[in-house]
């Protein structure tokens, strides 16, 4: 008998064990399937401890035969079973231990007055015990709860008038002023008639406010002002607040992040006109890209599709897009070689662009017959459902090689040792950076990080591309001598403590909020 | 040619450039207020595309039926699953609700079967799966960790200092393994994932700005 069999008889005999031991348990041990039901009418956050007893013939029962249900009352003392109810808190968790014919319950409990609390609770003899309903009513020598108060019909609640001020924010930018005019002031009676109103008076708690116009204190003041619109109704001075947001039409913050995309995006349109101008530059080599002709090379000498997977992400993600354009690469040479190109989706729009991408080169590479839509499906959005939906496919059809581009979160290595294990040639690439270790671990081949971007351009070598790819170099290398600035600077400032503020100069111009 | 490439170009080009004047515009804006408005057409967008996607599934499966596919019984069951839960969701809503027995309605029977359906079966499903990880770790792990080359053997000398300083026992064995596994998670470690994230926060920029650009037209289908 070869390992493998004696494995699977090993297994097999294992969960007979284990399902014959739950249910010799269940029939044996008649705690699992047994409930004793509360009913208490205590007064909120009361404790209760009571002593009762069920009849002496009840509780001697043979063992063998079931016990009749015993309605066990608190007022009678001293007997053979004792059930102890403690209710406080909140409905928590009910023990009962059973020594022979006693019972001992502890049940700790949040019960409204004249709200019924209803817990299961295991058995209390050896032998199949019925349901026990256990009544506190309120024993003279326990300290029961009081009886719940009844409830009192309530008073017709009075109908409050609103007053409300539509917008209840305004924004103005530092020295100008606000119009107060433009709110709309209404008051809803308690007829639930809503009618506009005019304000009888304004206060704010800074800067200066009158009828119609509110200014700031001063000329550079942001912050929020709050003020407060006064009407009389009635009799009745109803008063609501009207927030006044000073600042500019732009977040100040956020500029820093705008100069630095400018700066990239002058960079990489000039390395692109370059590029296109005949410039010819070097690419170093990507381990991951020169070896997708070698997988879909091989896959086509087995016989086997091809696998691509774009992630979890919709068409909104970058990594997306990113993968759509390697997607692109892949089919035309799937088409070339003639192979079947497998693309389950997780996002039904990226299907559509699947289909897009997918059919395009298909026809420019002169294969059109050769493209199959079924082959690019939807499978689910749910995470792990397409991590089984895609394992299912990769265990039915075997493909020989597997591609992962794109975003993925933690369902990565699932994907990766399962195709590992099919002896599917692998190559992944994702800027998640959680998930690289995983891919690096399990897959053939991995593109780190910006790799997955540059992927394009390395495949095409399109001038466009490169422009682009030597642009992303360049700003690459102006981050570095950022962070170097910055780490020079930290150290001197640590030898040197004057030097701090320069380090607090040099950090503040590249906060962001 | 206008309506599958310029026209889908012009409208890229426009709602990019509307996207990031309106991160940098400060709320109550007009222009804040229409970019956020472009965030929610987003997910309606989505919505109506999930259509399209059920319909797939329906169709893809339907015809594997039909075709007497030899996994037609799994394509019978997903499209059954799919319509129940539908029915259910759709006419008995998502979230649990309370059901009044006095006053028994029309509707109750389909009242929380999804929310079950959910609770009881997704979740225990996807728990499923995701455990399966535990085991992948153990065997990439064994995988990676082989001492084949010297930068495997320092990926396995690291791996077991960090895996000793994050056990009881390791720390047992000598306290110091915890800090130098903090040490090489939070500067070693940290060093590595900025890099990255650097890099990829640029690639991801210049890709952005070949798309609003149009120089990026490969997602539309062809060059």
């Amino acid at each position: 008998m070869s390992f493998q069999v004696k494995l699977k008889a090993l297994t097999i005999a294992l969960l007979v064990s284990i399902s014959s031991f739950f249910l010799l348990s269940s029939a044996f041990c008649p705690i699992f399937a047994q409930t004793a039901e509360i009913s208490a009418q205590p007064q909120a956050a009361q404790t209760a401890e009571v002593t009762v007893t069920a009849p002496a013939a009840e509780a001697a029962a043979p063992a063998s035969q079931p016990v009749p249900p015993a309605e066990v009352k608190p007022e009678i003392p001293a007997a053979p079973a004792e059930a102890k109810i403690e209710i406080t808190g909140e409905l928590k968790s009910i023990e009962i231990q059973a020594p022979a014919q006693t019972a001992e319950i502890t049940a700790t409990a949040t019960v409204q007055p004249a709200q019924t609390a209803e817990v299961a609770a295991p058995a209390v003899t050896p032998a199949p015990a019925p349901a026990a309903e256990v009544k506190p009513e309120t024993p003279a020598a326990a300290p029961a709860p009081a009886p719940a108060p009844e409830a009192k019909p309530a008073a017709p609640a009075k109908k409050a008038v609103k007053f409300t001020a539509t917008p209840d924010t305004l924004f103005i930018t530092p020295g100008s002023t606000c119009d107060l005019s433009k709110v709309k002031l209404e008051v809803k009676t308690p007829e639930g008639e809503i009618k506009p109103v005019s304000v009888d008076s304004w206060s704010a708690d800074t800067g200066s406010v009158n009828m119609t116009t509110y200014t700031p204190p001063t000329a550079a003041f942001k912050g929020t002002a709050a003020l407060l619109a006064n009407y009389t109704y009635a009799g009745e001075t109803l008063k609501t607040e009207l927030e006044i947001k000073v600042r500019k039409p732009y977040i100040e913050e956020r500029l820093i992040v705008l100069y630095m995309a400018l700066i990239l995006a002058i960079i990489i349109l000039l390395s692109i006109n370059k590029a296109t101008g005949g410039k010819n530059y070097f690419i170093r080599r990507i381990g991951g890209l020169n070896a997708i002709d070698e997988a879909i090379g091989r896959s086509t000498e087995m016989g086997k599709p091809v696998l691509y997977l774009t992630g979890l992400s919709d068409m909104s993600s970058i990594s997306t897009i990113a993968s759509i354009s390697i997607l692109s690469y892949v089919a035309t040479k799937t088409a070339e070689y003639e192979t079947s190109l497998l693309v389950p989706c997780c996002r039904s729009l990226v299907m559509n662009t699947a289909r897009e991408v997918v059919k395009e080169s298909y026809l420019e590479a002169g294969k059109p017959d050769a493209y199959n839509a079924e082959n690019i499906k939807y499978i689910t959005d749910d995470q792990f459902g397409f991590v089984s939906g895609v394992d299912g496919i990769m265990l039915r059809e075997k493909p020989a090689a597997n591609f992962y581009l794109g975003h993925f979160m933690a369902e990565s290595l699932i994907y990766a040792e399962t195709g590992n294990s099919i002896g599917a040639i692998q190559i992944a690439g994702t800027s998640e950076f959680s998930q690289i270790p995983f891919f690096v671990a399990a897959c053939d081949y991995c593109l780190i990080g910006e790799e997955l971007f540059a992927a394009s351009a390395y495949l095409s070598r399109k001038p466009k591309d490169v422009g682009t790819l030597r642009g992303q170099d360049i700003a690459k290398l102006a981050i570095m001598v950022i962070v170097i600035i910055g780490v020079v600077l930290e150290t001197v400032s640590v030898i040197n403590p004057g030097m701090a503020s320069s380090l607090g100069l040099y950090k503040s111009f590249f906060q962001t909020k | 040619m206008f309506l599958r490439k310029t026209l889908p170009l012009l409208i890229c080009f426009f709602c990019g450039v509307f996207a990031i004047v309106g991160f940098f515009s400060a709320e109550g804006t007009a222009i804040n207020t229409y970019y956020e408005k472009l965030a929610k057409w987003n997910s309606i967008i989505a919505a109506f595309a999930m259509l399209l996607g059920v319909g797939n599934l329906i169709r893809v499966n339907f015809i594997k039926i039909t075709r007497n596919h030899h996994d037609k019984i799994y394509c019978a069951i997903l499209i059954a699953s799919l319509l129940i839960t539908a029915t259910f969701g759709i006419l008995g809503g998502v979230y649990p609700t309370k059901i009044d027995p006095a006053n028994p309605q029309l509707m109750d029977f389909f009242k929380n079967k999804c929310a079950y359906i959910f609770e009881y079966m997704m979740k225990p499903m996807q728990s499923t799966m995701f455990s399966l990880l535990a085991f992948f770790v153990a065997s990439a792990a064994f995988r990676a960790f082989r001492a084949k080359s010297f930068e495997a053997t320092i990926l396995l000398v690291t791996a077991f200092i960090v895996m000793l300083g994050r056990v009881p026992i390791g720390t047992s064995i000598w306290p110091g393994f915890a800090g130098i596994s903090e040490w090489i998670l939070s500067t070693v470690n940290m060093a590595g994932s900025r890099a990255i994230t650097l890099g990829a926060a640029v690639g991801a920029t210049a890709a952005c700005l070949k798309i609003i650009l149009g120089l990026e037209t490969r997602y539309l289908g062809g060059e």
